[in-house]
């Protein structure tokens, strides 16, 4: 049987955090509850083999789902698609 | 306020008469305002929308909360009332009397007026979405990019214009140039040893709209505090943890706000957050949502450029510490 996911590339999260005020939008989550957090981890210099910092850094927004994620069951129900024109 | 908030403050102060309508209050209203009025927010009200490329109507959905009003009607009937005052037509020397300058008599007659060059009425344009103008391609040839209608681009040469030769007429460089802002390490080196960092401001942030939304709980959980970022050698030598208010501060003024300790800045540049008050504080004078406290305008000046354009806003030279136990 298939299941769905939810397929986030880090390299294009830029951490707007739109993920995070829809999610408590769409689950009415209180004020520091969240469905989805984004993480942050950086920026910070990637090291040569002599310990010198280079010109490369290390710096990544990871959007974390947490167990309250239903993959926005009540909306996949309804199958409407949102581009839509409203009628 | 913008720059000199001082300044401002007092020119506010000045006018003998000043309305405001707004969907929260603010600073500037609370201080100046001799009357305010609440207006709907898009979602409660009907409207138009016509810039860019399309003409759309826009369908309002819920309640009104209290007694807001929308812009257009309190146009609408602020006009009808001018309209048929005898007072007031004698006095702009209209003896004539009642005029119809605004003879709708509800809302959406005046976006009926509005949107009518489109062939549509209001409640027409709501059914049918979006109304876009026939699109003409090559206008340039066709001569409809100039108002004397000959063939080329809207510019007094007709060309497309790499150098500008309006400056040029005007005794401007006609073109681009690069030169060190008014205040910085090469035009005042003085200052800068004074103040030996370079702060920069107006960067965004995905949770405001420069000093909207400072109210909404759940925009305000994405950044409850402004902060400063500054980068890790730079705190360390003034002894700054990541969180610790600081503040920032040049000849003109300060402000404080939270340190952001990261490699996201050049070492010797800060960059600090722009339209910050309070809505939760105290809104009474002097307090007025604690608009001063982390204002970073206070550090800068309203100086247009040469031809009157642009300003120095992006950047100025500070000095940061850390704020004591009193300041908090």
């Amino acid at each position: 049987m298939t299941r769905n996911g939810i397929l986030v590339d880090y390299q294009y999260c830029t951490g707007c955090y739109s993920c995070e005020v829809a999610c408590q939008a769409e689950l009415d989550l209180p004020l520091e509850q969240w469905g989805v957090k984004v993480l942050t981890n950086g920026p910070w210099p990637i090291k040569d083999a002599e310990g010198n910092p280079t010109d490369k850094y290390v710096y990544d927004n990871i959007p974390a789902f947490s167990r309250v994620c239903d993959l926005c069951a009540e909306r996949e129900a309804v199958k409407v698609d949102p581009d839509a024109q409203a009628v | 306020m913008s720059c000199e908030v001082d300044r401002w403050y007092k020119a506010m102060k000045k006018p003998e008469f000043i309305a405001a309508c707004d969907i929260f209050m603010n600073p500037t209203i609370q201080s100046s305002a001799d009357i305010v009025l609440p207006v709907q927010t898009w979602a409660e009200k009907h409207s138009v929308r016509a810039h860019y490329y399309f003409l759309s109507a826009i369908t309002g959905g819920c309640a009104t909360e209290g007694e807001a009003k929308s812009d257009c009607e309190i146009n609408r009937e602020l006009a009808q009332y001018f309209d048929n005052d005898d007072e007031f037509n004698e006095a702009i020397g209209r003896p004539e009397g009642k005029q119809h300058t605004w003879p709708w008599a509800t809302e959406d007659e005046v976006y009926d007026e509005i949107v009518s060059p489109s062939g549509f009425t209001f409640h027409e344009l709501m059914e049918h979405g979006p109304a876009y103008q026939h699109y003409v391609y090559k206008k340039y040839e066709k001569g409809l990019m100039r108002p004397d209608g000959q063939p080329g681009f809207n510019t007094p040469t007709g060309r497309v214009e790499f150098k500008s030769v309006l400056f040029e007429a005007y005794g401007y460089d006609p073109l681009p140039y690069i030169e060190e802002p008014g205040i910085g390490p090469v035009t005042t080196p003085d200052l800068y040893e004074k103040y030996p960092l370079i702060m920069i401001t107006g960067a965004r942030t995905t949770s405001f709209f420069h000093s909207e939304h400072r109210q909404i709980p759940y925009l305000r959980q994405l950044t409850p505090d402004p902060w400063v970022q500054i980068h890790p050698e730079d705190a360390a030598e003034k002894n700054i943890s990541e969180g610790d208010w600081v503040w920032i501060e040049n000849h003109r003024g300060r402000a404080r706000q939270r340190a952001r300790v990261t490699y996201e800045v050049h070492k010797g540049t800060i960059a600090a957050q722009h339209g910050w008050w309070f809505p939760e504080q105290d809104g009474a004078e002097p307090n007025l949502y604690g608009f001063r406290q982390s204002n970073i305008n206070q550090l800068l000046a309203n100086k247009p450029g040469k031809t009157g354009f642009g300003a120095d806003l992006k950047c100025t030279l500070c000095k940061i510490y850390r704020c004591s136990e009193e300041d908090l």
